[in-house]
């Protein structure tokens, strides 16, 4: 079965995109013996099984992302954070000044103040409790600088590619470093702002026209191609 | 603002009785499918008020007081006395039930126990106009729910019934504007007699006259309003859940053959 | 003082819009209308103007009300105090709190609420322009605005008022029908399960009217779903607000 479809097949909530023999993939749920769409978007069929991908979603985590997040509020022993998510995260205090943590000399505070910008790995999360975050991994910490973008959660992998081609074409052509949270939010480190704005109407072409074909041609012309004026 | 609310926790043990049981037309009480539990009338029992009625079908109780008084008609029906239905869900009916302003499952109770006795006319209204457009009497029903097991629709409607038929009315004379109490009562005569059947489903069985268990684990409720002629005159698909429009019709035919029951039993018809 | 009754349904059968007995009123549809709002369509069914706007999944506040295994839905159905002939006041009514539970019961069985446990969906229905069947037009609405809100659903919801008026049944009640005639009967469905999720009557109807009337609004509401899968179909095609202008 072919992965990408020759047109895309818009599909709404309750509509049927496969029979029972289907694995029910993401953004589907079984009713009544048939395979139903739960969101708008583009029907995908596989081996794999069936699946949708939305026009709209949200981020739900998933252990193991790689997200951008923002601290909304402190407390003696962790920092609740902003993760564009139903469910904020959680990243405690342990995690970042160790066992030996001791909430009269550490200062949470100090070390991550509100609207510190976070790149944080998802360490738990079961739905019964706010997902459990570290920043104890390579590259993850605070995020010192650079312009935060927002991408639909769920373009997100076309916006890294096919083993990260699209991703490396995309710093490649703008010589930048570009960091990419599962959660849609993505840490534009240039300090060109010219090449800012190349980037972002770059993510939002992704956004727009990810089941389009020949789309990661048309995103590293938009990024190295000539501004117009110039 | 309507907040989905948590269901009270059925144990799944119970839950899967309940449905082998549905599933050979049986009932943890041992009724059939369509039967009522038992039903226990008792009117005129509340002596300051001009009608009451407490009624009891299984272990749900519910008791309506009936006050008459004097107002001046809607702008939209000047000739016709007013009729006004509340509800209260007391605390001590039942542990989902809090003090305070109605909620909105005693609003929607009151408002269907309303359209069941005005969509069938069992109430002249017209004739508790003293004086058109000035004056007329206002019928004041009040449902008290005092004990909660299940169906508290269907034992409303029928306490609101019967409240009404032992309501007396003052009659009234009126100097001018001005109506005086004649010292006369005259009974209040209804005209028809609405009855409510309320069903609870789970999968393809539907069952009448839901108890508290059944009402936890059914996935839709509709309650029918028969007048004594076998129209309808009040309908409601209930909480939450979804209902085929073949178990409709089934219903609606069922639930006229258990109104006529309830009519015979009240003496409201003979045949 | 009741004047002549009016007629409602003149020689030729039309009604006092024109429409036959069993034709919609005209729908338009306009997804994404607000932009803060996680989804929201603008909608009219004829005169009647609904603006519906969905906000979540987001956390519970206050948190006792969160329920561990899935999400709750908190639904205002409200009427603008400009929204009818005799200004009506802001604060909620009776009816409007009915009606909240009402929407918010035939909502439930599509939204697929496990997926989500310990948070809140929230759906406001402001209804700017009322003319019959307010309740309906508002929940085929919200159904659109949870759609566009990339809320999880297992099917759409639509649904339509059928009434009785001078003995004729008819469909998609306008205000003076629903005020003058005999009978208002809301109803809405799921045409993907098949299965009716909001049904009240108020009235005075046989019980062969009741099943005419019920077969004729499961009738209306499968046509309207139509629009809403094109509607949301066709943005999709076209990321940029789209109105769908639609006729029946």
């Amino acid at each position: 079965m072919e992965e990408e479809p020759r047109g895309p097949v818009v599909v709404v909530p309750g509509e049927v995109i496969g029979t029972g023999d289907n694995r029910a993939g993401e953004n589907t749920v079984k009713v009544q013996g048939s395979i139903v769409a739960t969101r708008v978007g583009i029907r995908r069929g596989g081996p794999e099984g069936v699946s949708v991908i939305p026009l709209k979603g949200f981020y739900v985590p998933r252990v193991g992302d790689l997200v951008v997040g923002i601290v909304c509020d402190v407390s003696y022993n962790m920092w609740k954070v902003d993760i564009n998510s139903p469910y904020f995260g959680i990243l405690p205090a342990t995690d970042v000044f160790g066992r030996r943590f001791d909430p009269t000399m550490d200062d949470p505070l100090k070390e991550f103040d509100i609207g510190t910008v976070l790149k944080v790995k998802i360490v738990a999360f079961d739905r019964s409790q706010d997902p459990l975050l570290t920043i104890r991994d390579q590259d993850l910490g605070k995020a010192d600088f650079g312009f935060l973008a927002r991408v639909n959660p769920s373009k997100i992998a076309r916006v890294i590619g096919r083993g990260g081609s699209m991703l490396s074409k995309i710093q490649q052509a703008s010589n930048s470093k570009v960091i990419v949270g599962q959660n849609g939010t993505v840490i534009l480190t240039t300090s060109d702002p010219a090449m800012r704005d190349k980037l972002i109407r770059a993510l939002k072409l992704i956004e727009e026209e990810a089941h389009v074909y020949g789309l990661t041609e048309k995103v590293v012309e938009l990024i190295s191609g000539k501004v117009e004026g110039q | 603002m309507s907040v989905t609310r948590d269901r009270p926790v059925i144990s799944k043990v119970l839950h899967q009785e309940l449905m082998d049981l549905l599933a050979r037309d049986k009932r943890m009480d041992g009724r059939a499918l369509h039967e009522f539990r038992k039903i226990e009338v008792e009117t005129g029992l509340l002596k300051k008020a001009e009608g009451s009625a407490l009624v009891s079908v299984g272990g749900t109780k519910v008791l309506v007081g009936i006050k008459v008084g004097i107002g001046s008609p809607f702008p939209d029906t000047p000739n016709q006395g007013v009729l006004t239905v509340n509800a209260e869900l007391l605390p001590l009916a039942s542990p989902t039930f809090e003090a305070g302003p109605p909620d909105e499952r005693s609003i929607a109770l009151a408002r269907y126990v309303d359209r069941s006795i005005r969509e069938s006319k069992a109430i002249d209204l017209e004739a508790l106009a003293l004086q058109p457009r000035k004056i007329v009497q206002v019928v004041y029903i009040d449902v008290y729910v005092l004990d909660y097991s299940g169906n508290m629709t269907d034992t409303a409607v029928l306490a609101a019934v019967k409240a009404l038929e032992n309501t007396n009315l003052k009659r009234y004379t009126l100097e001018g504007d001005v109506p005086t109490f004649s010292g006369e009562f005259v009974p209040l005569a209804l005209k028809d007699y609405p009855v409510s059947t309320t069903f609870g489903i789970i999968g393809e069985k539907s069952f009448l006259d839901p108890d508290l268990e059944e009402e936890h684990a059914a996935e839709g409720f509709i309650s029918y309003t028969y007048t004594q002629e076998g129209n309808l005159c009040a309908v409601m698909k209930n909480d939450q859940g979804y209902l085929s429009h073949s178990q409709i019709f089934d219903m609606l035919d069922i639930g006229w053959e258990k109104a006529q029951e309830i009519g015979r039993a009240m003496n409201w018809r003979k045949d | 003082m009741t004047e002549e009754k009016t007629k409602l349904i003149d020689e030729r059968g039309l009604r006092t819009d024109g429409r036959k007995p069993d034709e919609l009123r005209p729908i338009k549809i306009e997804l994404g209308y607000l932009k803060h709002a996680d989804g929201s369509v603008l909608y009219e069914q004829g005169k009647c103007k609904i603006l519906v706007a969905v906000f979540g999944p987001s956390e519970v506040h206050p948190k006792h009300i969160e329920l561990p295994d899935r999400a709750i839905l908190k639904v205002r159905y409200h009427m603008a105090p400009f929204s009818v002939d005799d200004r009506k006041s802001p604060a909620p009514s009776r009816r409007e709190i009915e009606l909240s539970m009402v929407v918010r019961n035939a909502l439930e069985p599509i939204v697929i609420t496990e997926l989500f446990p310990r948070t809140v969906v929230e759906i406001f229905i402001e209804v700017l322009q009322a003319d019959g069947g307010t309740r309906v037009a508002g929940l085929t609405a919200a159904a659109l605005a949870l759609a566009d809100a990339g809320i999880p659903l297992r099917g759409l919801v639509a649904g339509c008022a059928v009434g009785k008026v001078d003995g004729t049944m008819v469909l998609d009640l306008n205000d003076i029908e629903d005020k003058e005639g005999d009978a208002d009967m809301p109803v809405a469905y799921i045409p993907t399960m098949n299965k009716v999720s909001l049904l009240q009557m108020d009235g005075l109807m046989t019980r062969d009217e009741f099943r005419q009337g019920l077969s004729m609004a499961i009738n209306g509401s499968m046509r309207l779903y139509a629009l809403q899968v094109a509607a949301l179909k066709s943005k999709y095609n076209q990321p940029e607000n789209q109105e769908k202008e639609e006729t029946q």
